[in-house]
C-alpha cells in the first residue's frame, strides 16, 4: 500500500509539569498539492500525532499556509483548522493572484500551532505547476487513452517526462486499472498511452465510464487527477427485486398467501369470539328482563 | 506497511473538486447516486491554474463535507443502484486485528463487543486451519428480517442489512436466527460519553448504540454515501478485505481494485453457508499461496475478559 | 360413579363452597406472595441496569426466561384437553377437573405474557408490536394466538362459572362484603332460566369445538419460534407435533398435582375420587407414550445421521455436559411416572400426584434442555468474545423472576379457589340428580 510522506519535524516534549502521565509522541504534519482537472488547485493538510499505540488523527489544530515568502502576511494562504479526522483543504485565495503568476512553481510553508494534544510543528513543500490531460486516441480499432503531462514553464507549457501515472475507471472507493499494468511512466514526449482492455465493464444508465488519470504524491508536481467520460461501458442493467412481496420485506410487502391465511384464521376465530360476546350480552339481557318483570 | 491510518486514498468525490466543477463546465463527477453537500450561501474566491478568479461555496472546502443527514425512510430503502458487496481474502489474513478494533472504536461499542469476529477455522482433521475474519453477511435472503416482529431490523434496496435501534424491543430473535453468529446484544448500557450518546441515532453509522438493543456490522452505509470505504477495509494492513459495488462489477481495498467477478472466478471465491440458501453478500478467497503461515496468527490470540459494569 | 346420588343439595353445596384459608392457606399464600416480591425486586435490578443481571450473553441469548414461557404455554394446554376434549367426548368423570383445568390453562396464559415482556431488552417499546407489526414474523404469530387463545379460555372459564355465582349471590351470609360485591359484579344476570341455559350451554359447545384448533395452533407457533431457525436441535420438522404431545403431558400431569391438593386441603374426597385419580392416571399414561414417541423421533433419528452441526449437541445430550439433566428428564420427566400409573395401585391419590410431580419438574428442565443448549452450539466457533459468554448458569436474578413467576400463576389459582368453587357445584348437583333420576 502507498506510504504517506510525512516529514517529521516534531519537537518530542518531555519533562512538562506532569511528565509522569505524559506519553511520548510525535506531532505529523503534511501537506500536499491537488490539482484536479486543471481547473482549481487547493492543499490539503493532515495533522497526526504518533504515540505508542499507533498512528491517530489530531483534530481542531490551526494550521497557516504561506506561499513563496514564508510567515509574510501578504503570502498568507490561509489559516485553517483540521476537521475531528485532522484535515482541513484551503485554496489558493484571489489576493495572491499576482503572485501566483509570477513564477512557475512556488513553495508552501505550513506550520501547525501547539495545543494540549500536540506540538508546533512546520513543513514546506516545493512545487512545480503542472497540467495532465486526458484524451481518447481517434481512430484505430482498438479503444486507447492518452495520458500527457506538462510543466509550465514561463508562458509554455512543456512535456514532462518520467512522471509515473495510473488510468482507472472511477468505481466505488477506488480506481479499476483500464490497461494490463498499474502504473505507466510518461516518455520524453510527457504521453502515455494506455489500450482499455477492459470489456463489458458495467458503466452508467447510457453504458458511459468515467476514466481516470492520477498523478500520486509526484516529488516534483504534486498530485493531479484528471477525468473524462467515454462510452466504452456496458448499459447498466440492474434488476432489483426490493419491492416485491416476500418474508424478508417490510410489514406491507408480506407475500399474499401469508397474508390471507394469517387474516382468514384471524377473522375466522374472532368471529366467533365476538359472536360470543354478544351471546353474553344476550343472557344478560334476558337476566335482566326477568328481574323487571 | 506501519501506520494504522492512512490518507493517500483522496477519493476525489465530496469536497472542493466536487464543487470546482459544479461551478464550472468540466463535466460533471459525482455519481448520481451520491448526495451532495448543501451549499452554506458563504462564497470565497480562489485561484485556478490559469490564475483566473472563481466563485466556490465555503461547503465544499471541508475534507469531508457536511452532507445532508438522510431521513428514516431514506435510510430504510438505500442507496439507489446499488448493490454492496464484501470479498475477504484468506490468503492474506494473519490476525492482525485491525480490522476489528477500528470497527469497535468507529462505532462505539462496548468493550465487550466486536461486530468483526476472527475465528480460528478448520474445516476438518486432516485440512490447514486458517484465520476468517467475519462480518454480517447482509445476505440477500436475510433470517434475522424474516424474524423481526416490528420491521426494526431491513433489508435495504443496496443489499445492506440496518437495524433501528430506535425500534428494536429486544425479544433477540434475530440472534437465534442469524446462523453466522453475527449479532452483539446490548446487555447493559455501552457506556458511552455524553456527547455521543446524547447523539440522534442514525442507521447509517450504528451510533449511539442503546441499551436494550442488538447491533451489528452495517456495513458502513454512511461511508459509502460519501464514496468511501468502511473502516474495517482501510484499516487492514494486509489488504484482506475488499469492498465494491456489484453493480459496477468492481471491489477495492483502497490501494488495489479489481472485477468482481474475475477476482471470484480466478481465485475460486464462495460464501459461508451456502447451502442454508441465505444468499450472503460476503465472498471469501480460499487461503491458497498464503502471505502469512497461520501460526503468526496465534501470537494476537489471547482470551477477553469480561469489561461489564458488575453491580 | 361418584355416589353422589346419596348427598343432598344442601351437602354439596356446603361440601364445594369456596373455604376461607386455614393456616396452611395462609403460609402458602404468604411464601408465595414473598416469592413474588422477590421476583419483583429481581425485575427491578434488570430494568435499572438492564439484561446485564441475568447470565445471558450473545450465545446463549435465549435462557430460563424463555424456557418458563414454553413451560407456560405447554401448561395452559390442559385447558383445552379437560375442558373441551373431554367435555366434547361426553367423559362424566372430568366434569370436577374441568375449573381447576381452566384456571391453570388462564393463569399460566398470564404468566406466559408477563415472562415474555420480562425477557424484552425494552419492555416499553411493547407497544411496537401493535403499532410496526410485521405479520412475517412467527413472534408475531405467537402474540395473536396467545391472545385469542387468553380470550377463549377466560370465556370458557367465565360460562360454567355463572351457574355458580347464583349459587354463590344467594348464600349472602357466608361470604364477606367483598365477595357479595364481586360475585354480583360478574353474575347477577343469571337467572338459571331454560333460556338462558340454552344459549350459555350452545355457546361453551362452540367454544369446546373452537379452542381445540387455537390450542394447537399456540403451541405449534410457539415451537416455531425455534424450528423456523437453523440451528442444531432446533431445525426440526417435527417440533409441532412434539411440543403439543408434551404440552398435553405436562398438563396431564398438573392436573394430577392439583387434583390431589384441592381434595386434601379441601377435603374434597367425595368429589375427586379414586376413580378420578384411576381415570386421569390412565390419560396420563397415554399421553407419556405419545411424548415418548415424539421423543424418540426427535433424538433416534438426528442421532443415526450425526450431521456434523449436530453432532456436538446431541453428544452432550446423551453423555457430555446436559447428560445428567437430559436423562433426569426422560426418566423421572417421563419413564418412571408413566411406570408408577400403569399400574392400579399407582393410580391411586398419592402415588399419582407424586408422578405428577415428576412430570412438572422434568418438564420444566426439558423446556431448558430444548432452548439453552442449541444455542451454545453454534455453528461458527464461539471466538473472540469473553470467556463468560460461552457459558450459561442462570444469575440469581433470574432464578428469582422465574420463580416469582411461578409462584405468581400459583397465587392466581390459590386466590381464585379461594373466591370460586373449585369444583363446578351447580354441574355436580346435575349429574348428582341424573344418577338419581337413573337409579
Amino acid at each position: 500500500m502507498p506510504c504517506v510522506l510525512f516529514c517529521l519535524i516534531g519537537h518530542l516534549t518531555k519533562a512538562q509539569a506532569d511528565s509522569a502521565s505524559q506519553p511520548k509522541r510525535k506531532s505529523l504534519l503534511s501537506v500536499q498539492f491537488h490539482i484536479k482537472n486543471n481547473q482549481v488547485p487547493y492543499l490539503k493538510v493532515e495533522t497526526k500525532v504518533k504515540l505508542d499505540k499507533g498512528l491517530f488523527a489530531a483534530g481542531s489544530i490551526p494550521v497557516s499556509i504561506y506561499m513563496d515568502d514564508d510567515l509574510s502576511k501578504d503570502a498568507l494562504v490561509g489559516q485553517v483548522k483540521t476537521d475531528p479526522a485532522g484535515e482541513a483543504i484551503v485554496g489558493i485565495p484571489a489576493s495572491l493572484a499576482s503572485n501566483w503568476k509570477v513564477k512557475s512553481s512556488h513553495t508552501f510553508f505550513a506550520h501547525a500551532d501547539s495545543s494540549s494534544t500536540f506540538d508546533p510543528v512546520s513543513q514546506e513543500i516545493a512545487v512545480a505547476l503542472a497540467r495532465l490531460k486526458l484524451d481518447t486516441v481517434a481512430g484505430g480499432t482498438t479503444r486507447s487513452l492518452v495520458a500527457t503531462v506538462l510543466k509550465s514553464e514561463g508562458e509554455s507549457w512543456v512535456p514532462m517526462k518520467e512522471v509515473e501515472l495510473r488510468i482507472g475507471v472511477k468505481r466505488l472507493g477506488g480506481y479499476l486499472t483500464v490497461g494490463e499494468e498499474d502504473t505507466y511512466t510518461t516518455d520524453s514526449t510527457g504521453k502515455v498511452e494506455v489500450e482499455f482492455v477492459r470489456e463489458n465493464l458495467p458503466g452508467d444508465k447510457q453504458g458511459k465510464l468515467e476514466v481516470v488519470a492520477l498523478v500520486d504524491h509526484n516529488e516534483e508536481i504534486g498530485s493531479l487527477t484528471t477525468g473524462i467520460v467515454v462510452p466504452w461501458g456496458v448499459v447498466h442493467q440492474y434488476k432489483s427485486d426490493f419491492g416485491e412481496r416476500s418474508l424478508w420485506a417490510p410489514p406491507s410487502r408480506a407475500p399474499i398467501w401469508l397474508t390471507l391465511m394469517a387474516y382468514g384464521c384471524i377473522i375466522a376465530v374472532w368471529s366467533m369470539i365476538i359472536y360470543l360476546f354478544t351471546r353474553i350480552l344476550k343472557i344478560r339481557r334476558l337476566g335482566k328482563a326477568k328481574k323487571s318483570t | 506497511m506501519e501506520d494504522n491510518i492512512t490518507s493517500s486514498r483522496d477519493f476525489i468525490t465530496g469536497g472542493l473538486t466536487g464543487a470546482a466543477c459544479g461551478s464550472c463546465s468540466c463535466g460533471k463527477n459525482q455519481s448520481s447516486s451520491e448526495v451532495e453537500p448543501k451549499p452554506s450561501g458563504e462564497k470565497v474566491k480562489l485561484l485556478s491554474v490559469n490564475g483566473e478568479v472563481i466563485e466556490i461555496d465555503k461547503a465544499f472546502l471541508k475534507p469531508v463535507p457536511d452532507l445532508p443527514k438522510p431521513s428514516n425512510e431514506e435510510e430504510r430503502r438505500g442507496i439507489e443502484g446499488k448493490k454492496f458487496v464484501m470479498v475477504i481474502d484468506l490468503a492474506r489474513c494473519k490476525n492482525v486485528g485491525a480490522c476489528r478494533d477500528s470497527c469497535n472504536h468507529a462505532h462505539h461499542l462496548h468493550p465487550d463487543h466486536n461486530w468483526i469476529k476472527i475465528y480460528q477455522m478448520q474445516d476438518a482433521e486432516d485440512t490447514a486451519p486458517y484465520w476468517q475474519p467475519s462480518t454480517c453477511m447482509h445476505c440477500e435472503e436475510p433470517p434475522c428480517v424474516k424474524v423481526c416482529p416490528v420491521d426494526a431490523t431491513f433489508k435495504r434496496q443496496d443489499g445492506i442489512v440496518l437495524i433501528d435501534s430506535d425500534r428494536c424491543i429486544g425479544c433477540r430473535f434475530c440472534m437465534a436466527a442469524c446462523p453466522y453468529s453475527t449479532r452483539v446484544f446490548n446487555w447493559e448500557d455501552p457506556g458511552l460519553p455524553e456527547e455521543i450518546a446524547s447523539q440522534h441515532y442514525s442507521c447509517e453509522s450504528s451510533v449511539p448504540q442503546k441499551k436494550g438493543t442488538v447491533g451489528k456490522c452495517d456495513f458502513c452505509p454512511d461511508m459509502a454515501r460519501k464514496g468511501e470505504l468502511p473502516h474495517c477495509v482501510s484499516a487492514c494492513p494486509n489488504g484482506v478485505f475488499f469492498f465494491g459495488d456489484m453493480n459496477e462489477d468492481s471491489v477495492t481495498n483502497g490501494a488495489e481494485t479489481f472485477r468482481f467477478s474475475e477476482l471470484i472466478r480466478d481465485k475460486a471465491g464462495y460464501r459461508l453457508m451456502e447451502d442454508l440458501g441465505t444468499k450472503p453478500s460476503v465472498y471469501y478467497l480460499p487461503p491458497v499461496n498464503r502471505n502469512f503461515p497461520f501460526e503468526s496468527g496465534l501470537e494476537n490470540v489471547k482470551p477477553q475478559e469480561s469489561q461489564e459494569n458488575h453491580h | 360413579m361418584n355416589n353422589l346420588s346419596s348427598y343432598s343439595t344442601e351437602k354439596i353445596t356446603a361440601d364445594l363452597y369456596p373455604k376461607k384459608f386455614g393456616t396452611t392457606g395462609r403460609i402458602w399464600t404468604l411464601g408465595l406472595i414473598v416469592i413474588c416480591l422477590l421476583g419483583a425486586y429481581a425485575y427491578y435490578r434488570q430494568l435499572r441496569y438492564g439484561l446485564v443481571v441475568t447470565e445471558m450473553r450473545d450465545y446463549a441469548s435465549w435462557g430460563i426466561y424463555i424456557s418458563n414461557f414454553v413451560f407456560f404455554v405447554a401448561i395452559s394446554l390442559v385447558g383445552s384437553l379437560i375442558t373441551a376434549v373431554l367435555r366434547l367426548a361426553n367423559v362424566k368423570w372430568s366434569t370436577p377437573l374441568t375449573r381447576i383445568a381452566e384456571i391453570i390453562a388462564v393463569s399460566a396464559i398470564v404468566f406466559a405474557s408477563l415472562i415474555i415482556v420480562v425477557d424484552m431488552g425494552r419492555p416499553e417499546r411493547f407497544t411496537n408490536l401493535l403499532l410496526h407489526p410485521r405479520l412475517q414474523s412467527p413472534i408475531m404469530w405467537d402474540v395473536v394466538v396467545i391472545g385469542t387463545y387468553f380470550v377463549i379460555s377466560l370465556i370458557l372459564l367465565y360460562l360454567p362459572l355463572l351457574p355458580d355465582l347464583q349459587i354463590l349471590i344467594t348464600h349472602k351470609n357466608k361470604n364477606s362484603g367483598f365477595q357479595n360485591r364481586i360475585y354480583k359484579f360478574l353474575g347477577s344476570f343469571w337467572r338459571g332460566t331454560p333460556e338462558q341455559f340454552r344459549i350459555s350451554n350452545r355457546s361453551i359447545l362452540i367454544l369446546c369445538v373452537a379452542i381445540i384448533p387455537v390450542a394447537f395452533t399456540i403451541h405449534t407457533v410457539t415451537s416455531w419460534l425455534f424450528a423456523t431457525t437453523y440451528r442444531p436441535g432446533w431445525d426440526s420438522t417435527n417440533f409441532g407435533a412434539y411440543f403439543i404431545s408434551g404440552a398435553f403431558l405436562v398438563g396431564g400431569g398438573a392436573v394430577l398435582v392439583a387434583m390431589y391438593l384441592f381434595r386434601k386441603y379441601y377435603r374434597l374426597e367425595n368429589y375427586i375420587t379414586e376413580k378420578h385419580f384411576d381415570n386421569m392416571g390412565k390419560v396420563v399414561v397415554m399421553l407419556a407414550l405419545l411424548y415418548l414417541y415424539f421423543n424418540i423421533n426427535e433424538y433416534l433419528v438426528p442421532a443415526f445421521k450425526m450431521k456434523k452441526p449436530e453432532e456436538a449437541h446431541l453428544n452432550e445430550l446423551f453423555a457430555g455436559k446436559y447428560a445428567l439433566l437430559f436423562w433426569f428428564c426422560i426418566i423421572i420427566g417421563m419413564l418412571l411416572p408413566m411406570f408408577i400409573l400403569l399400574f392400579k395401585r399407582g393410580r391411586r391419590a398419592l402415588p399419582a400426584f407424586i408422578a405428577g410431580v415428576m412430570v412438572v419438574v422434568g418438564a420444566w428442565f426439558k423446556r431448558y434442555l430444548i432452548v439453552t443448549p442449541t444455542l451454545l452450539h453454534p455453528f461458527l466457533p464461539m471466538q473472540d468474545v469473553p470467556e463468560s459468554y460461552k457459558h450459561y448458569f442462570p444469575s440469581w436474578e433470574e432464578w428469582a423472576i422465574a420463580m416469582g413467576s411461578l409462584a405468581g400463576a400459583l397465587l392466581i389459582i390459590t386466590l381464585f379457589a379461594r373466591l370460586f368453587p373449585i369444583i363446578p357445584i351447580h354441574e355436580t348437583v346435575m349429574e348428582k340428580n341424573e344418577e338419581k333420576d337413573i337409579i
